[in-house]
C-alpha cells in the first residue's frame, strides 16, 4: 500500500502554481488488512462503473482493504438507516430499486480505533427513487477523515447529500453524481467549521448527461485562524443535457488570521440549452453588520458565533435526526467556549 | 420559430490577403529552435553581450521545461517547423513613405496610417520579426515621452533601464513559452512616460505576421512613472495558412505610484495561429492598471493578463471578450495577485462560442496575508450559440487573509428564443437579430474602447455572426 495517494482531482486542471488540481491523502502509519470480496461479481461489476468524487486511487484502496456492505432497497420500499460503528476503512454499496426511498445517516462523532476513518459509498438509483445521504463528522483533532460518494441516477431519481464537518484533523470529502436519467436531480448542502490545525478538502462533481436534469451545490462554512479549506465544485453539462440547470453557491465566513482558503468552482458546458451559474461570497463579518448587531446590544463575539451557527445550521437543520441536530448545536457552542475574536 | 441560419464560411479577406516573401527582400532563419539559431538571431540584432548570454540561458530553460498539464491541445504545434526569425531587409523607417511598398499596402489596408493621422499619439508597426515603422508625434515627444523600438532603446541611453526591467516581471522560468520568448525575442516597443506626464491620446503598436510557418516573439516594455497616465493599444492580425504559426510575445508593464495605464488589445490572428502570449503588470501605490481585451482570432490561445498589485490602494480592472468559432480553442481570462493592503481588482469577462468553437474563461485571484482589506470581484458570462460548441469557466481563488472581500459570479446560457422572436416580429431577420443580441452582450467591452476600435470590434462580431460585413 502506498503511503500517499492522490485524491479529489479536478475534472479539468488549471494553473499548477495554485496547487488545487488535486490533493494528497497521507496513509502512512496505517496498518490495513486485505479483505475478502463478499459481494457477488455481477453487483460488483455494476458498482465498479461508478465514479466517485475522490477518484480511482481511493476506489482501489477501499476495494482492497475495506469490508463491503451491500444494502438493497426493494421497489416501493422506504427505509431509514443510521450507521455509527466503523472500521478504519469502510465500503458501502447501495442498490436502490424503482420508486423506493432511502434516508441514510452516517454519524461519525466518535471513532477510537485508528488515526484514519475512511468511508466509501456508492449508489445506484433506479427510476423515481430518492436517496437522502447525511454525514456528520465530529471527530477529535487527531483523526483524519474521508468520505467518498459516487452515484448514478436513472430517470426522475433524486439524490440529496448533506455533510457537516466540525472536527478531525485533515478531512476530505468527494462526491461525483452522474445524472444519467432524464429529469434526475442532485442537491448537496455542506456546512463546516475549520479551526487551527484542521483542513477540509472537498471535490463535488455533478455530471449532467440527460435532459432536464438539475443540480445544486451549496457550501457554507466558517474558517478560523490557521484553518485550511479547499472547495472544488464542478457542474458539467454533457452533450444531450438540454433543458438542464445547475447552480453552485459558496459562502465562507473568515474569522481568524493565517487562513488558507481556496475555491475552484467550475462550470463545463457542451450543450447550448442549459443554464449554469455560480456565486461565491468570501469574507469576514462587515463593520456594518457588526455595528448593527452592537447597536442591538450584541457584542462582537456573540455576533460572530451567531453568524457561524447560521452558516452550519443552514445544512444541519435539514438533517432528519433530531438528536444528531442537537449534538451538532452543542458541538458548535463548545467550539466557541472561551474564544475571543473568533476561533 | 424558424430554423437557425447556418453560416458555412466567413469572409476574412480584409485580414487574409498577403504578399509572398522572396529571398531577395527577406531574411529567414532555418526552422527549429537550436543554439545556432539563437546565436544567429543575437548576431543579426547586434545584441550586447548580456543579452546574448540571457538568450542562451533562456534556451536552456526552454529545453528543460515541460508543457503545462492543463489548457488546450498544442500537439499541432511542431517547433521544428517554425522559423523563429523572418525580417524584411529594408529595416525600420520613421517616414511612412520609406516603408517597402508591399508592407505599406498591408498596413494601409488594415487602416493603421489613417488611425495614426486621426487618433493616435504614436504608432509602431511590426511586420514578421522586426518593426518596420515607428513614429511619435512631435508634441508628445517634447513632453519627454519615449516610444521606440526595444532594440534601439537597449543600445542607447535606456540600456540600464531595459536591463533592470527586461523579463524581470515575466521571468523565463515562468513557463516553457516564456523561456522560448527569452531565447528568440525580436521586435516590440519600449515606452517610457515620465513623472506626471499624461498622454491624452493613445499610442498603438500593430503586429502583422505575414510569413507562413513562422513565429512572432515581440517584446513590449512600458514604464509609466509616478503620476503619469497612458493608454496603449495593441492590434494583431495575420493571413491564414495551412501550416501552424506561433505568437509567443511578452508584455511587461510597470505602473508607478499614482500612475494609470490602460492596455487595450484587439487580437485577430488567423485561425492557424497558436497564440501563447504572456502579459504582466506590476502596480505601485495608488496606481491603476486597466486591461481591455478582445480575442477573436487564433486556432489556440492561452492568454491571461496578470496584475501584481504591489502598492497599497492599487487597483486592477479587466474587461474582456472572447469569440470562439469553428476550429478555435481559446483559453482566456486574467490573473491577479493582491500583495498590499486595500487593493482592489475587478474582472468582467464575456465569451461567445459557436460553430464548434471552444471558449474557456480561466482566472486566478490570489490574496496574500499582507493584503488586508482588499476586495476582488470576478464575473463571467458565457453565451452558447449552438450545441456543437463548448463554453467552460475555470476560475480559482486563493485567499490567505480573513480581512478580504471576494465575490464571484459565473453564468452560462444561450440566446433566448423570446428575444430573437421579439426582434423578428419587428421585421429583423433571424441572423441579424442574433447578431444584434450578441453585439449587446459584448457592449460592456466595446464601450471601453476608443470609438474607432469599438467599431472594428463590432465589425468583427458581425463578421463572425453573419459571414460578411
Amino acid at each position: 500500500m502506498a503511503d500517499q495517494i492522490r485524491v479529489n482531482s479536478l475534472p479539468s486542471n488549471t494553473f499548477r502554481y495554485l496547487k488545487v488540481n488535486d490533493s494528497v491523502l497521507d496513509l502512512s502509519g496505517l496498518s490495513l488488512k486485505k479483505q475478502k470480496d463478499n459481494v457477488n461479481s455481477k453487483i460488483r461489476k455494476a458498482f465498479s462503473q461508478i465514479k466517485t468524487g475522490m477518484g480511482k486511487e481511493i476506489d482501489s484502496l477501499t476495494d482492497e482493504y475495506a469490508k463491503k456492505e451491500l444494502v438493497q432497497i426493494k421497489k416501493d420500499e422506504e427505509k431509514t438507516i443510521k450507521i455509527s460503528d466503523f472500521e478504519s476503512l469502510n465500503g458501502f454499496l447501495f442498490d436502490i430499486d424503482n420508486n423506493s426511498r432511502l434516508n441514510v445517516i452516517f454519524d461519525c462523532s466518535s471513532f477510537n480505533d485508528d488515526c484514519l476513518l475512511g468511508i466509501s459509498t456508492k449508489f445506484i438509483l433506479k427510476e423515481n427513487s430518492k436517496v437522502k445521504l447525511t454525514v456528520v463528522q465530529m471527530l477529535n483533532s487527531k483523526k483524519n477523515f474521508f468520505f467518498d460518494v459516487g452515484a448514478e441516477l436513472s430517470k426522475e431519481a433524486s439524490f440529496e447529500f448533506l455533510s457537516v464537518v466540525l472536527g478531525g484533523k485533515d478531512s476530505y470529502i468527494g462526491c461525483n453524481i452522474a445524472l444519467k436519467g432524464d429529469s434526475s436531480s442532485f442537491k448537496s448542502s455542506t456546512g463546516y467549521i475549520v479551526k487551527a490545525g484542521q483542513s477540509l478538502d472537498m471535490n463535488y462533481v455533478s455530471d449532467q448527461y440527460s435532459k432536464k436534469t438539475k443540480s445544486n451545490i451549496d457550501v457554507s462554512g466558517v474558517l478560523g485562524e490557521k484553518g485550511s479549506k479547499t472547495f472544488r465544485g464542478t457542474i458539467d453539462f454533457k452533450v444531450g443535457a438540454s433543458g438542464s440547470t445547475g447552480a453552485e453557491t459558496e459562502n465562507v465566513l473568515t474569522i481568524g488570521e493565517d487562513i488558507i482558503n481556496k475555491s475552484v468552482p467550475l462550470i463545463l458546458c457542451g450543450e447550448e440549452d442549459v443554464e449554469g451559474q455560480h456565486g461565491a461570497s468570501i469574507g469576514s463579518l462587515s463593520d456594518e453588520i457588526l455595528y448593527y448587531m452592537n447597536s442591538r446590544g450584541i457584542d462582537r463575539n456573540t455576533a460572530i458565533k451567531m453568524a457561524s451557527y447560521a452558516n452550519v445550521m443552514r445544512t444541519a437543520s435539514q438533517i432528519e435526526d433530531k438528536q444528531l441536530v442537537e449534538k451538532i448545536e452543542k458541538h458548535i457552542d463548545k467550539s466557541f467556549d472561551g474564544v475571543k475574536n473568533g476561533l | 420559430m424558424p430554423d437557425k441560419s447556418k453560416i458555412v464560411e466567413t469572409d476574412r479577406s480584409l485580414y487574409d490577403f498577403r504578399y509572398e516573401e522572396n529571398s531577395k527582400d527577406y531574411h529567414r532563419e532555418e526552422s527549429g529552435i537550436t543554439r545556432e539559431i539563437v546565436e544567429n538571431i543575437s548576431k543579426e540584432k547586434d545584441d550586447p553581450e548580456w543579452m546574448r548570454d540571457f538568450r542562451l540561458h533562456c534556451l536552456d530553460i526552454y529545453n528543460n521545461t515541460d508543457m503545462p498539464n492543463w489548457g488546450p491541445d498544442t500537439s499541432g504545434l511542431d517547433m521544428n517547423k517554425i522559423a523563429a526569425y523572418v525580417r524584411h531587409k529594408a529595416g525600420m523607417k520613421s517616414d511612412w513613405e520609406d516603408v517597402p511598398q508591399e508592407i505599406k499596402d498591408t498596413f494601409e489596408r488594415l487602416g493603421i496610417p489613417q488611425a495614426e493621422r486621426l487618433s493616435l499619439a504614436g504608432v509602431g508597426a511590426q511586420y514578421d520579426s522586426e518593426l518596420v515603422y515607428h513614429n511619435l508625434r512631435k508634441e508628445v515627444a517634447e513632453t519627454g515621452v519615449v516610444y521606440t523600438d526595444l532594440e534601439s532603446a537597449m543600445k542607447g541611453e535606456y540600456e540600464e533601464m531595459i536591463k533592470t526591467h527586461f523579463m524581470k516581471l515575466v521571468p523565463p522560468t515562468d513557463h516553457k513559452y516564456a523561456a522560448l520568448h527569452g531565447a528568440v525575442w525580436s521586435g516590440g516597443s519600449f515606452v517610457y512616460v515620465p513623472k506626471g506626464v499624461k498622454v491624452d491620446i493613445p499610442l498603438q503598436s500593430y503586429f502583422r505576421l505575414n510569413a507562413a510557418g513562422a513565429g512572432q516573439f515581440e517584446h513590449t516594455l512600458i514604464i509609466v512613472d509616478e503620476g503619469a497616465d497612458l493608454h496603449f493599444i495593441e492590434g494583431c492580425s495575420a493571413p491564414k495558412y495551412n501550416v501552424a504559426n506561433l505568437h509567443a510575445g511578452c508584455v511587461e508593464l510597470y505602473v508607478g505610484k499614482n500612475a494609470k495605464l490602460r492596455y487595450s488589445t484587439i487580437e485577430n490572428w488567423s485561425k492557424n495561429m497558436y497564440n501563447l502570449n504572456t502579459k504582466r503588470a506590476i502596480v505601485e501605490e495608488n496606481g491603476i492598471m486597466e486591461w481591455v481585451s478582445g480575442s477573436f482570432g487564433s486556432h489556440v490561445s492561452y492568454l491571461y493578463p496578470t496584475t501584481i498589485l504591489k502598492g497599497e490602494n492599487s487597483k486592477m480592472d479587466y474587461t474582456g471578450i472572447t469569440f470562439s468559432g469553428a476550429g478555435q480553442d481559446l483559453d482566456t481570462g486574467a490573473k491577479v495577485i493582491h500583495q498590499a493592503p486595500n487593493t482592489t481588482s475587478v474582472m468582467a469577462s464575456k465569451s461567445i462560442a459557436k460553430d464548434g468553437g471552444i471558449g474557456t474563461f480561466r482566472s486566478s485571484v490570489v490574496i496574500t496575508s499582507k493584503a488586508i482589506n482588499s476586495k476582488a470581484s470576478v464575473s463571467c458570462d458565457s453565451l452558447m450559440l449552438d450545441s456543437i460548441s463548448r463554453a467552460d469557466t475555470i476560475p480559482a481563488m486563493d485567499i490567505r487573509t480573513d480581512k478580504a472581500d471576494v465575490g464571484h459570479e459565473a453564468r452560462i446560457g444561450r440566446i433566448s428564443d423570446e428575444a430573437v422572436y421579439y426582434l423578428m416580429s419587428r421585421g429583423i431577420k433571424e441572423a441579424d437579430a442574433r447578431a444584434l443580441i450578441v453585439s449587446g452582450f459584448a457592449d460592456s467591452v466595446s464601450k471601453e474602447l476608443p470609438l474607432e476600435y469599438a467599431v472594428e470590434m463590432n465589425n468583427l462580431i458581425k463578421l463572425e455572426m453573419n459571414g460578411n460585413m
